[in-house]
């Protein structure tokens, strides 16, 4: 892109427009530019504006008498300022006037510089030209500083699908060895987002996530069970129920999850690290304060733990785990709002059901 | 007459002029001509007569800018001193416009007169 622009500018001559009412002082300006530029003329101001207002023109420069019929020097900078073009195309006011008056009239509304007639055309050349170079290479140095912005914003992106993979992977990985397939995590960020959602849909105000935000907190939701490293295999895959004793290290995985993020360089500058955290922690309280580790209760949990663990829950109940089979999605909607596996905020089962009910339609 | 001797006669500095058309002389002559059927001195007449202040200024400005331009140096300082006198006395520069205006209309039916005698160079943009 930015080897076009070049290109652009080293093949196609510049055109200048000259507006004076005056043909002799039109043609005099004509012979001094047109070897090297290309050349549009205007009689008056109102001419002129039509030329420079359209984009196909692309007028390089303007060279503008003051005194003219039907629409003045003055008038003309006016409209032109107004639509926006005042420092995008450098205009000189070719004048016979050369009052202080005109003149600083003339550059208060902008006007590069100011040339007096009689014309001395080598000098009158010189001063454009060098104007004209000077935008140019400003309009290339802002192509050059857009392109490499476009650049930067690419690397980002770059970036941030790298880090979604790895923790993915990672997060996966974890997954496997309590033997559930790698789709577990897909599932519940997937269901993270549409509960967000459908939150911020019921109450804008209440639940007012941005959209950046819910991106973060669905890849967040995804290290939920990283902790689960820590736990032994002889407890994380035992077929049968864990003894009290089990139970208890089970319950450990969530506080060592946020001990392995905590070993995240800088996690507490970054929300996504900052939403997962949360989520490691306390995806296991319950609405009541019956749940672990620290028996938080009601809105004690933030709202993206309380996402992750309703998600969790229905889809432990909806998928088979090395201990149960997997149960119909209408009996496991029907055992979250019995309170089979903890209580869990209203607005959140609500919203769950808005989301089944939307599925089994489509 | 050949240009040479219409620049002596009307005091036209022909290198400066002619840079101005690229020294193509052509060109020049066929501008110099078209002052012959140019309107703004009769413009300028006018405004005179109808004591038109804002219309006087503006033809004397063009005249001067365009005689300038031409190399017509003498006819471009009388306009210069009308545009002058409206500009720094406004209305009261009714009280001596008739003496500026005659020294002007002087200039202008020389510089017309030795137009005419002008032969016609070669012509075209």
């Amino acid at each position: 892109m930015l080897e076009e622009v070049k290109v652009q500018t080293q093949e196609e001559k510049d055109t200048i427009l000259i507006v004076d009412d005056m043909e002799i002082n039109r043609a005099i300006l004509c012979e001094t530019f047109r070897a090297e530029h290309e050349i549009m003329e205007a009689e008056n101001g109102r001419q002129a504006l039509d030329i420079v207002l359209n984009p196909e023109n692309s007028i390089a420069a303007v060279l503008l008498d003051i005194v003219m019929p039907v629409m003045d020097g003055f008038e003309f900078l006016r409209h032109f300022n107004d639509a926006g073009l005042g420092g995008r195309i450098p205009v000189f006011l070719i004048t016979a006037d050369g009052s202080d008056k005109s003149m600083r009239i003339g550059y208060d509304m902008g006007v590069m510089d100011i040339i007096e007639k009689p014309i001395v055309p080598y000098f009158v050349k010189r001063r454009v030209e060098s104007v004209l170079e000077l935008f140019r290479a400003r309009k290339q140095l802002s192509n050059k500083v857009e392109v490499q912005h476009l650049q930067i914003r690419e690397q980002e992106e770059e970036i941030f699908k790298l880090n979604y993979a790895i923790i993915e992977t990672l997060s996966t990985a974890i997954e496997f060895r309590s033997g559930e397939s790698g789709t577990h995590v897909k599932r519940i960020s997937g269901l993270t987002r549409m509960l967000l959602e459908e939150l911020r849909r019921m109450d804008p105000a209440e639940y007012a996530f941005s959209d950046d935000q819910i991106g973060q907190i669905a890849t967040a939701a995804i290290m939920h069970d990283v902790g689960k490293i820590a736990i032994s295999d002889v407890i994380l895959n035992k077929p049968g129920k864990l003894t009290d004793d089990e139970y208890e290290i089970m319950k450990t995985h969530t506080v060592k999850g946020c001990e392995i993020l905590e070993l995240i360089p800088q996690y507490k500058e970054n929300m996504l690290y900052r939403y997962a955290y949360d989520i490691c922690r306390h995806h296991h309280e319950r609405w009541d304060g019956r749940g672990y580790p620290d028996g938080l209760k009601g809105e004690e949990i933030s709202v993206w733990a309380q996402v992750v663990s309703i998600a969790d829950v229905f889809d432990a109940l909806t998928n088979e785990r090395v201990y149960k089979a997997a149960i119909p999605v209408e009996e496991a909607v029907t055992m979250i709002h019995e309170g089979k596996c903890g209580t869990f905020n209203p607005v959140l089962m609500e919203a769950l059901n808005h989301i089944l009910e939307a599925e089994a339609e489509t | 007459m050949t240009l040479s001797e219409a620049g002596k006669e009307l005091g036209i500095n022909l290198d400066v002029a002619l840079e101005r058309f690229a020294g193509n002389e052509g060109l020049y002559i066929k501008f110099l001509n078209k002052m012959r059927s140019d309107p703004t001195f009769a413009m300028l007449e006018n405004a005179v007569a109808d004591r038109d202040l804002s219309a006087v200024e503006r033809a004397a400005h063009t005249l001067k800018g365009v005689s300038a331009n031409l190399g017509l140096d003498e006819l471009s300082v009388k306009c210069a001193d009308i545009v002058q006198a409206v500009r720094t006395e406004g209305n009261d520069a009714f009280g001596h416009m008739d003496a500026l205006m005659e020294t002007c209309r002087q200039t202008y039916s020389k510089m017309i007169s030795i137009l005419e005698e002008l032969d016609q160079g070669e012509t075209g943009c």
